[in-house]
């Protein structure tokens, strides 16, 4: 069951000798090697396909992880409805285009919230001159991190550590699988603590 | 198959997507590693796990 693959050639020569459908049945057997052919042979395409369209490297990791967790759940029962190649094509396009049409609705929302005034609901704090300046290179540190984030990323991270809102109401509420949330959250941590807000223990999800 | 794949990707679709192979990574190689793991174990937790998966 073997022919001419499409993937990438390498210095692996299982790379190119191995159709999708075949490494498919053997991965859907438990196959460690095979699930690692298939995964090397097409996170650069998915990855490259998805960027190309989003622009932004917190939303193409998200999309890249729905893609494959959706390929790799439905591997057993897509069984020769269509060709690996298509169908894997097909769910990060379907993935992405929701994902821009998202976008698009919170992008909307953001700018009417932007028209309403804001007040100030934060106590009373009194800082010396030493305090302000170290908030200010914070602060500084912060926003040169957070300009990677998605929107929803913020949003998920300001539900679970100021709402403290669990997992399944994020992602009820940012229309994001847990998955996607557990990696989002960890991602933010992740710049946190790149950024020196966060101690480098605390960064796991 | 490749009237089927001709029927669900355009001629530029195709191109573009198999052309990812040819550029340089753009992930966070941390980023694709961490997901391997992740999406290895739900792989086994699905399907289970062989012991024998030489590439033969």
């Amino acid at each position: 069951m073997t022919r001419p693959g499409v993937g990438p050639s390498g210095p692996d020569g299982a790379l190119t000798t191995w159709s999708d459908e075949a490494l498919f049945e053997r991965v859907c057997a438990g196959s460690e090697a095979h699930f690692n052919i298939l995964y090397a042979r097409y996170f650069r395409r998915i990855y490259a396909f998805i960027y190309q369209r989003v622009r932004n490297h917190a939303d193409a990791e998200e999309l890249v992880q729905e893609t494959f967790t959706v390929v790799f759940r439905g591997a057993a029962n897509f069984g020769g409805r269509s060709s690996p190649l298509s169908w894997i094509y097909g769910v990060a396009k379907n993935l992405v285009l929701n994902h821009l049409r998202r976008s698009r609705v919170q992008q909307e929302r953001i700018a009417q919230a932007g028209r309403e005034p804001l007040v100030s609901t934060s106590p009373h704090w009194s800082y010396g001159p030493e305090d302000q300046l170290a908030l200010r290179r914070c602060a500084a540190a912060l926003d040169a991190q957070i300009a990677g984030l998605a929107d929803w990323q913020a949003e998920a991270f300001f539900l679970r550590h100021a709402e403290n809102l669990p997992i399944h109401e994020i992602s009820r509420r940012t229309e994001r699988s847990a998955d996607a949330v557990r990696s989002g959250l960890y991602r933010v941590k992740r710049l946190l603590v790149r950024a020196g807000a966060l101690e480098p223990e605390s960064e796991s999800p | 198959m490749a009237r089927e794949i001709a029927k669900e990707f355009s001629t530029e679709e195709l191109k573009e997507f198999l052309e990812g192979d040819l550029q340089p990574t753009q992930a966070d190689p941390d980023f694709q590693e961490r997901l391997r793991e992740e999406l290895w174990a739900m792989v086994q937790e699905r399907y289970g796990r062989q012991r024998d998966d030489r590439l033969d």
